[in-house]
C-alpha cells in the first residue's frame, strides 16, 4: 500500500470521526446535563424569559424592564409566543424550560411548576412583605397544598367593571347603579323606555364561552363569598350545587329576559365580544351597559378610545346591598422556573413597587401593587379601574382560569355556549361539567 | 437579516452536510473487499432515509399507539378506558359521527363536481377551457384558514333589521325568512354539511385537473366504434369512459378520504368545533391542547389511523396498477 493510498484509506474514516467529534462540541445542552451548573450563577448573566405577550404589549414590557438590564448589566432575552400555552408544556416536557414564564392562567402555572419542579416565592422573597404589597387574595390561587406560593403577580385585570357611554346616560336620565338591586331596577327602566339594556356577547373564536364564565363568577363571589367560591374552584362544591345554581340563574336573568340583551342570544353567541361594547357610543345607543374587564378599551372605537375620559363611563360592577364588595380579577404571574441568580434578581424587579412604569403610561396595563404610582397611567379611567381594585373587599382570581383546563378552559366553557345557545337545560349544564371534572 | 443568514447557512449546511455524509461513506464502503462492498452499498445509501422515516415517522407512530393506553399525562397505564370513553361519551361519538359525514360528502361530492366541469369543459374551445379549469382550480391554491375564514361571511349572522352581510343570509332574508345562524344548526347535520362544503370547494379542481387529464387520455377510437353502435353520448359517457378512468376515480376518492382527515383547519377557524360540529381532526387538537390529555389525543389519532391504513394499502395497490397501465 503506497502512502498515497493509505492516504486515501483512512481520510474518510477520519473525516467521519472528525465529523463525529464536531457534533459532540457543539451540543448545546452539554452544560445542563450537570446538574449543578444550573445552580451556579450562569457567567454570561442572561435571563431568558417567555410570555404571551407580543406586539405592542412586547414593545411595553421590554420598556419596562429596560431600567433592570441598565443597573445589573443582565440581558434580559425575552421570547414572545403567541402560542403560549403549546410551546411552554413543550419546552417542559422536553427538559428546556425558560428561566422565568410569565403565565396568563393560574391552573396552567401550577400545573407547570410542579412538573418543572420550579421554585416557591418563599425561597427567596419576603413573602409576608409580598402579600402586604400586592392586591389582597390575588396571590391565593397560586398556592399549592404545602403553602408554597408560585406565581409572582406582574399584571393586573380587573373584570369587575360596568361601562356605559356617560353623556347618552346623562341624557337619558339614568343614574349610575350602586347595587345589584339598582341595577336591576335600571333595566327595568331601559326596557320600559324601550331601550336595550346590556350590551353583551360571548363570541371569541376558539375561546367562546369566557366571558359567560365571567359573569357566573361575578356572581358567584357577590352571591356566596370568598369561602364557597375558593371550594367552588378546588372541586369541592359542584357545579350542581344550591350555590353554584344560584350563580347561573343570576346570569340567566340578564340573558334570558326578553329585550336585555342587544341581539338576543343569537347576538351573544356570533356577535364578537370586543365588538358589542362600541354599540353604546352610537348617538342612539343599541345598548346600554357592558360589563367587562379594563382591557376593553383597546377595542373601543378609535374616536372613543381618544376622548375616553369624556365618553366612556365606568364603575365597579355592583355588589348586592349591604355585602362585600368582591372584585373579580384576572392578571399574569411570573413563575421562576430555572434557580439562577439572574432570574432571581429579575422576580425581585418586578415585584418592585414602580414596575411597570412605562407600560402603565401606554395604557392597557394595571398594576397590581398596592403601592403603585397612578399618576403615570394615561387617564382617570385607568387611575378608576386601579382604585376599585386595590380598594376591593376581596379579590378572587378568575376562577375558569384557575380550574382544571378540561374544566376551565373546555367544558366550562362549551356549558355556557350550549346552555345560551339552548342546546341544553341548566340541569344537563351543570351536570356535563360535573362529570369531565378530573378525578 | 441575521435570521436570513442563519436560514441561508442552515440550507448550505444541511445539503452539504448530507452530501458530505454520503461521500464518506462511499468512500468507506469502496475501501472494503468487492463482495462487501456489494453487500454493502445499497443499504449505505438507503440506510439515512430510512433511519429518517424511522426516527419521525414510525417511532412517534408506534408511541402514540403506546400512549394512548395510559391516562391524560402519559403516566398511568389505564388499559382500554380511552377507547372505551372514545365510542361511548356523547361528545366523541359525535365527533365520529361527524367525521362520517365528512369522508362522506367531500371525497364523493369533490369528485362528482371535478368530473362534471371536466367531461362539460372538454367539450369547450382550448381557451375557454383552459380558463374555465383555472378559475375552478384556483380555490386549491387558497390556504385552508383563509378559506375557511372566507365562508364564514358566506355563513354569516346579523341581527334581525340590521344589514344582511352574510350571504346566505342576504338570500334568505330576501326571501323572506329570519336570519339564521347557519353553523349552529345542528338539526340534520346542516352545519357540519355546510362546513364540508368549503372543502368541497377546494377540492373539486384538484379532482378536475386529474380527471380531465384521465378523460382526455380515453382513445377516440372507442368512443367512435360505440358511437357507430348506436350508443347515446349519456349511455357512451357511463359505459365506456368511466371504466377507463375508474383507477383515477378510486385514487382521488382515497386520497381526499385521507386528506380529509387532516383537515383541523376549516372547522378550526370557524365554529372551533361547537354547536356539535367537531369531527375527529379538531377533538385530537382539544384533547392535545385545550384539555391536556395525552392519552385521549393519541386514542384519537389511533382511530384516526386504523381507518386510513386500509384506504392507504388500498390506494398503493391502485396506484401501482395505473402505473403499470401507464
Amino acid at each position: 500500500m503506497s502512502f498515497n493510498n493509505r492516504v486515501r484509506y483512512w481520510l474518510p474514516v477520519l473525516l467521519v470521526l472528525a465529523l463525529g467529534a464536531a457534533a459532540c462540541e457543539a451540543d448545546p445542552d452539554e452544560a445542563l446535563d450537570d446538574p449543578d451548573a444550573v445552580d451556579e450563577p450562569a457567567e454570561n448573566g442572561v435571563v431568558n424569559v417567555v410570555s404571551a405577550f407580543t406586539g405592542d404589549e412586547a414593545d411595553a414590557f421590554e420598556a419596562s424592564f429596560a431600567a433592570f438590564e441598565e443597573e445589573t448589566g443582565i440581558t434580559v432575552d425575552y421570547e414572545p409566543t403567541a402560542d403560549f400555552e403549546v410551546l411552554l408544556p413543550t419546552r417542559v416536557e422536553a427538559g428546556d424550560p425558560p428561566d422565568i414564564a410569565l403565565f396568563p392562567q393560574t391552573g396552567l402555572l401550577m400545573d407547570m411548576a410542579e412538573e418543572a419542579g420550579a421554585t416557591p416565592l418563599e425561597e427567596f422573597m419576603d413573602i409576608d412583605a409580598l402579600e402586604e404589597t400586592m392586591v389582597a387574595g390575588f396571590m391565593e390561587s397560586t398556592r399549592d397544598d404545602d403553602g408554597n406560593t408560585f406565581g409572582l403577580p406582574m399584571r393586573l385585570a380587573n373584570k369587575s367593571l360596568l361601562w356605559y357611554p356617560t353623556p347618552q346616560f346623562e341624557d337619558a336620565g339614568y343614574e349610575v347603579p350602586q347595587t345589584q338591586e339598582e341595577l336591576v331596577a335600571l333595566e327595568d327602566q331601559m326596557r320600559a323606555d324601550g331601550e336595550t339594556p346590556w350590551c353583551l356577547s360571548m363570541e371569541s373564536g376558539d375561546a367562546t364561552g369566557w366571558v359567560g364564565t365571567d359573569w357566573v363568577e361575578e356572581y358567584m363571589l357577590r352571591l356566596h363569598g370568598a369561602e364557597a367560591y375558593d371550594a367552588w374552584v378546588d372541586g369541592e362544591l359542584p357545579f350542581d350545587s344550591p350555590e353554584v345554581r344560584d350563580a347561573f340563574e343570576s346570569f340567566e336573568r340578564i340573558w334570558a329576559t326578553e329585550g336585555n340583551v342587544f341581539g338576543g342570544t343569537d347576538g351573544m353567541l356570533e356577535i364578537p365580544f370586543g365588538d358589542v361594547p362600541n354599540e353604546m357610543f352610537q348617538d342612539e345607543p343599541n345598548c346600554w351597559m357592558h360589563r367587562q374587564g379594563n382591557f376593553i378599551t383597546g377595542f373601543f372605537l378609535e374616536d372613543v378610545q381618544e376622548n375616553i375620559d369624556e365618553r366612556v363611563g365606568v364603575s365597579y360592577f355592583p355588589a348586592f346591598e349591604g355585602e362585600d364588595e368582591p372584585v373579580l380579577a384576572g392578571g399574569d404571574f411570573a413563575l421562576l422556573m430555572n434557580d439562577t441568580d439572574e432570574a432571581r434578581q429579575f422576580m425581585e424587579f418586578m415585584a418592585r413597587d414602580d414596575f411597570g412604569e412605562e407600560w402603565a403610561a401606554q395604557g392597557g396595563w394595571l398594576s397590581p401593587n398596592v403601592n403603585f404610582d397612578d399618576s403615570v397611567y394615561p387617564d382617570q379611567t385607568h387611575r378608576d379601574m386601579h382604585e376599585a381594585a386595590i380598594t376591593a373587599d376581596l379579590v378572587r382570581f378568575d376562577a375558569s382560569d384557575d380550574m382544571p383546563g378540561v374544566v376551565g378552559t373546555g367544558s366550562f366553557w362549551d356549558g355556557i355556549v350550549d346552555w345560551v345557545d339552548g342546546r341544553a337545560t341548566l340541569d344537563e349544564t351543570l351536570q356535563r361539567i360535573d362529570d369531565s371534572w378530573p378525578s | 437579516m441575521q435570521t436570513l443568514l442563519f436560514g441561508f447557512g442552515a440550507i448550505v449546511a444541511g445539503v452539504g452536510g448530507i452530501v458530505v455524509l454520503y461521500w464518506v461513506l462511499n468512500k468507506v464502503v469502496e475501501q472494503l473487499p468487492a463482495k462487501w462492498e456489494e453487500r454493502l452499498k445499497p443499504y449505505v445509501f438507503i440506510g439515512p432515509p430510512l433511519l429518517l422515516l424511522g426516527v419521525f415517522l414510525l417511532w412517534p407512530a408506534v408511541r402514540t399507539v403506546y400512549l394512548s393506553f395510559f391516562d391524560a399525562r402519559a403516566a398511568n397505564f389505564v388499559a382500554l378506558d380511552n377507547y372505551v370513553r372514545m365510542f361511548t361519551t356523547p361528545r366523541y361519538v359525535e365527533s365520529l359521527v361527524n367525521s362520517l359525514i365528512w369522508i362522506l360528502i367531500v371525497p364523493a361530492l369533490s369528485v362528482a363536481l371535478g368530473l362534471f366541469v371536466a367531461v362539460l369543459s372538454d367539450r369547450l374551445k382550448a381557451t375557454a377551457e383552459k380558463l374555465v379549469k383555472s378559475i375552478i382550480f384556483m380555490p386549491m391554491a387558497i390556504a385552508l384558514v383563509a378559506a375557511g375564514t372566507t365562508f364564514l361571511f358566506i355563513y354569516a349572522w346579523a341581527p334581525p333589521g340590521a344589514d344582511q352581510y352574510g350571504m346566505l343570509n342576504a338570500i334568505w332574508t330576501g326571501l323572506g325568512g329570519e336570519p339564521q345562524r347557519w353553523l349552529s344548526i345542528d338539526a340534520a347535520r346542516i352545519n357540519t354539511i355546510l362546513l364540508t362544503l368549503v372543502l368541497v370547494w377546494m377540492q373539486a379542481g384538484f379532482a378536475m385537473v386529474l380527471l380531465s387529464a384521465a378523460i382526455k387520455n380515453v382513445p377516440e377510437d372507442t368512443l367512435e366504434a360505440a358511437r357507430v353502435d348506436g350508443a347515446t353520448e349519456v349511455q357512451i359517457f357511463f359505459r365506456v369512459v368511466v371504466p377507463q378512468i375508474a383507477t383515477t376515480i378510486m385514487v382521488l376518492l382515497t386520497t381526499i378520504t385521507i386528506f380529509v382527515l387532516k383537515t383541523f383547519d376549516v372547522v378550526w377557524v370557524t365554529t372551533g368545533g361547537r354547536f356539535g360540529t367537531e369531527f375527529l381532526p379538531v377533538t385530537f387538537f382539544r384533547e392535545l391542547v385545550v384539555v391536556r390529555d395525552q392519552g385521549m389525543a393519541a386514542t384519537v389519532i389511533v382511530v384516526i389511523l386504523v381507518a386510513t391504513i386500509p384506504i392507504m394499502v388500498y390506494n398503493v395497490k391502485q396506484y401501482r396498477k395505473q402505473e403499470a397501465m401507464a
